[in-house]
């Protein structure tokens, strides 16, 4: 993202950024709370190790530019330094090959195969909620409480949720 | 991607509603929303 090299692969990243991206339900999640989430989980202050390393916002629209530019001042604040985040415009995101997608849930076999039996196509893997929760959950993030609440509503089996827990538990 | 990017999206309770067909899904999908905005962050 961010770029002008067309087509961009991990071994010819050209001029792009590493980014993410995600959906979301406004009226279940505002995108300035994804912006407290995204100063929670970042040094905005950090000096960029490489350009394919930078932070940075991608607005979408005037309400999400004014929104982050917003937040951007307020972390300065916070911080009492300059912050290096940049705010930016929205360009042409390009999907990390699928080797890339699901870290976590591709180092554990017997899940994947869970998950790759319900989905016809690697959009529809790397689009799922549930396929994202749990890789977030192998990685050691989320709280035991939250995986109990989500568990049921993963499509595993009862063998894959207690794999899950066990995996979560012992990535502590 | 940095292994935190995932704490993030995780947090973010992220995700779109996948292609195929709701018998199939998980319930997190079938109740994932259909009216979305779309938000893109690099995370250094």
């Amino acid at each position: 993202m961010g770029g002008r090299t067309k087509d961009p692969t991990y071994y010819r990243l050209g001029d792009h950024t590493e980014t993410l991206q995600l959906d979301f339900d406004p009226s279940k999640i505002t995108y300035q709370k994804l912006l407290d989430i995204f100063w929670s989980t970042h040094n905005g202050c950090a000096q960029p190790y490489s350009r394919q390393y930078k932070s940075a916002v991608f607005y979408q629209n005037d309400a999400q530019k004014k929104l982050a530019q917003e937040s951007r001042a307020r972390e300065a604040a916070k911080k009492g330094k300059a912050v290096t985040t940049e705010i930016l415009p929205l360009g042409t995101f390009y999907l990390a090959e699928e080797y890339h997608q699901k870290y976590f849930l591709r180092q554990s076999s017997p899940l994947l195969r869970e998950f790759q039996a319900m989905y016809s196509d690697a959009k529809s893997f790397q689009a799922s909620t549930a396929v994202a929760r749990v890789n977030g959950y192998l990685g050691g993030h989320g709280s035991e409480a939250e995986l109990r609440a989500d568990i049921g509503r993963l499509g595993l089996s009862p063998r894959g949720q207690e794999a899950l827990l066990r995996a979560w538990k012992e990535s502590r | 991607m940095k292994r935190w990017s995932w704490g993030f999206l995780l947090a973010a309770g992220c995700g779109t509603a996948p292609a195929v067909g709701p018998a199939q899904l998980p319930p997190l999908d079938a109740d994932a929303p259909k009216q979305t905005e779309t938000a893109t962050f690099a995370l250094g």
